[in-house]
């Protein structure tokens, strides 16, 4: 029975939308707002992203020997040309997985899945030197439904993310709009325990006012936010959340998570110690210990669940990464059974604006009343943006 | 007496002056002979004939003294360099600048030793100087490289550290072919660190890692009916080993004993077995190799562990337990990253007869 359900919600989480890469701290890049207009990551990326991306992280499989990075820097804007304006950023992406469960047994399935198709404009109204001190961000693309329910209500076209942001001082930035919310690693993985069992997947945005701050060392964030406003009152999840992270050496970056909301139903605290380590050039190491207690108002009942989030990156040559996530969660804190999941991948950019990921997921459930099978999942994703 | 002087004076003279006229006719008629051998000696290096050029300059010069003209010596360093006798060139260097810019050498050689760098170099280094400086650092680069494998540790160092001081003085000082230089000195350091990235270092360590494996043994019943019986482990693996590493390679002799509880059961409906903390220990031998790919701090690569696996499973009166002692084998991915003195390792794979994968992380200690 826990097994039908894990493979459930892997299919239902695996229809993702983020595209953020912690990982990438593996080039020095501690912060998110070096490549992303999101201070915490996910969505479009800037000017700079887009060029790093295409200088720094993808490969030049696809270019000819004479093609110089300078010249994949200037043509990284839309459809890798250069950008004919300074105050407008349009850009498209699409992920597609094939999805393989159960491998190697009688109940084996596989389907390949439209996770997302999204159209991101960012308007950059700023000073003329200083564009991006006051922006318009919005994303709006195909959002199928949930394999595990397809009878499900819920549209099939949203918008994820649209908020304006205004850096008071390149330290100080304030954003209002619907965000995803702030708390522990942003990683892609939406399958993540670390995202599952906090609510944060790739549906979770809330509507909220946000305050990011960054100096040196340090970095923090902290938001008000009031649930998705397109949901029905009662179920929206109304809270604060906040994350401060600190510099303990420009390659080792370590901090603390904290969400608090409630709606009608449903109660839900959050707590989580993050940290991110760079490797050399090229390799990462991201490591998130977490619980979460909700409480269902009605019944004043509480469960409380724990996960440990280890991921790794490493940098084979330019543009070629092998990964591995490793995962443990506990879905009851008062009970035995736990889970561990490790996840081997690789990860390949042959040019940029083109990601290629295939990862092989092992599951494995210990309980003290059953013995059961591994579960076994194989994933490849093709990720184009333009 | 004003006479008697002019005839002592007369006298005197005509018995000197033909000594100094013909040592003045000597001086000439050895000009005239250097100028000679020079223009043939050059006219034969020219035509790419450097042997002969040398010959002709040998015959009439000794090449190893000071005495020797300017222009004999540095010919014969060209005609030596074409050559690939490039020792032979580096001395004919050497003699230049010791006996040609004595004064201004020393100079340069003291500042140099007495700081331990260049950044107090005197004035006015004659463009000659560095022009000789920079040939010389560039024959000593190449013959620390072409003979690197054959000299001793004593001599490598010594053609290194001249090369390196030349070097050095050349970018501190306003020399004009600084990016010649600077190439130089980076093909010098990129050598030296090849050579040293190769030397294998050999390491201890101890290890401690989180373990986990699915297993199965069979239960048999007195009918003989076999029933498969699957097995959760989880524990831990104390050990150690020990690694022979350079900046790309690391093999690797290690292994762990494990210990662990395993859960014990059956999904058949033939029968009910259920067991939990049955203690299962595992002693195993993981020799492996890994790669690091940017020769940092990060390594991946595979182990092929040899196990031995014993467990403690109860059997029931009447049944026999098949395979509760295991002998096996396997392979593992492997990385790991370094966060000195400690190294985090991750471990994933297959052990043969093991129903499913087998997986540890933790941490190794650099003895």
């Amino acid at each position: 029975m826990l097994l039908r359900i894990i493979t459930s919600l892997f299919i239902f989480i695996c229809t993702s939308t983020a595209w953020a890469y912690p990982n990438f701290v593996g080039f020095g890049y501690q912060s998110c707002l070096t490549c992303h207009y999101n201070p915490f990551g996910a969505g479009p990326l800037s000017d700079y992203g887009r060029a790093v991306g295409a200088t720094v992280v993808a490969a030049k499989d696809l270019s000819s020997d004479k093609t110089t990075d300078e010249e994949l820097g200037k043509k990284s804007g839309f459809f890798y040309s250069e950008n004919k304006n300074d105050w407008l950023r349009p850009s498209l992406d699409y992920r597609g997985l094939y999805l393989k469960t159960n491998f190697r047994s009688e109940s084996e399935t596989s389907d390949f899945i439209h996770m997302d198709a999204n159209v991101n404009v960012v308007l950059r109204l700023g000073p003329k030197d200083n564009k991006d001190k006051v922006i318009i961000s919005s994303s709006f693309g195909y959002a199928p439904k949930p394999r595990a329910n397809p009878e499900s209500v819920s549209k099939e076209y949203r918008s994820r993310e649209h908020y304006i942001g205004y850096r008071m001082t390149p330290s100080i930035g304030i954003y209002a709009g619907l965000m995803d919310k702030i708390f522990g690693i942003r990683v892609a993985d939406h399958i993540a325990f670390s995202r599952t069992s906090t609510s944060l997947t790739q549906n979770d945005q809330s509507h909220q006012v946000m305050l990011h701050y960054t100096k040196e060392k340090i970095e923090a964030g902290t938001s008000i936010f009031f649930g998705n406003l397109s949901q029905d009152e009662e179920v929206r999840q109304k809270g604060f959340s906040g994350k401060v992270e600190y510099n303990f050496t420009p390659k080792l970056r370590a901090g603390g998570s904290l969400l608090i909301s409630k709606s009608k139903y449903l109660e839900q605290t959050s707590m989580a110690v993050q940290g991110k380590a760079q490797f050399g050039k090229g390799n990462s190491l991201l490591a998130e210990i977490g619980q979460t207690k909700r409480t269902v108002i009605a019944a004043n009942t509480s469960v409380s669940s724990r996960y440990l989030f280890l991921q790794n990156h490493i940098k084979t040559r330019r543009g070629l990464f092998a990964l591995s996530t490793v995962e443990y969660f506990k879905a009851n804190t008062d009970k035995d059974s736990e889970i561990f999941r490790w996840g081997p991948g690789i990860q390949y950019f042959p040019q940029q604006g083109i990601e290629l990921r295939t990862d092989i997921y092992n599951t494995r459930i210990f309980s003290p009343t059953a013995v059961s099978e591994d579960l076994w999942t194989f994933t490849a994703q093709t990720h184009l943006w333009f | 007496m004003v006479l008697r002087a002019f005839l002592t004076f007369f006298i005197l003279f005509s018995l000197v002056e033909p000594g100094i006229a013909r040592t003045r006719k000597q001086r000439r008629d050895a000009s005239k002979r250097d100028k000679r051998t020079f223009k043939k000696a050059k006219a034969a290096y020219s035509n790419g004939r450097y042997n002969l050029s040398l010959s002709i300059l040998k015959k009439r010069y000794d090449l190893k003294s000071a005495a020797t003209p300017s222009g004999a010596l540095q010919l014969a360093a060209w005609d030596y360099e074409k050559l690939g006798a490039i020792k032979n060139a580096q001395n004919i260097y050497a003699i230049l600048i010791k006996s040609r810019f004595k004064s201004i050498n020393t100079k340069v050689l003291r500042s140099y030793n007495k700081n331990g760098n260049a950044d107090d170099l005197p004035d006015e280094i004659p463009e000659k100087l560095l022009t000789y400086y920079h040939k010389r650092a560039e024959m000593l680069v190449q013959i620390y490289m072409r003979e690197y494998a054959k000299s001793s540790n004593d001599r490598r160092e010594r053609f290194r550290k001249n090369a390196k001081r030349l070097l050095d003085i050349l970018t501190e000082s306003d020399y004009e072919e600084d990016d010649a230089v600077e190439e130089l000195l980076a093909n010098l350091e990129r050598f030296v660190k090849a050579k040293k990235d190769k030397i294998y270092n050999t390491n201890y360590y101890g290890s401690f890692d989180y373990i986990s494996w699915r297993d199965k043994i069979e239960l048999v019943t007195p009918s003989g009916l076999k029933v498969n019986l699957k097995t959760s482990n989880q524990g831990y693996c104390v050990g150690g080993g020990v690694k022979f590493e350079n900046a790309t390679y690391v093999w690797n002799l290690g292994g762990c004993y494990a210990f662990t509880n395993a859960t014990v059961g059956t999904s058949q409906s033939e029968i009910s077995y259920f067991q939990k903390n049955v203690p299962v220990n595992m002693l195993m031998f993981t020799p492996g190799t890994l790669w690091k790919p940017r020769s940092g701090e990060v390594a991946i690569g595979m182990s092929f562990p040899l196990a031995y696996r014993s467990g403690d499973f109860t059997e029931p009166e009447g049944y026999t337990l098949e395979s509760k002692v295991k002998f096996t084998y396997g392979y593992l991915l492997e990385g790991h990253w370094k966060l000195n003195p400690l190294d985090f390792v991750l471990k994933f794979g297959k052990v043969v007869g093991m129903s499913s994968s087998l997986w540890s992380f933790g941490l190794r200690y650099n003895l």
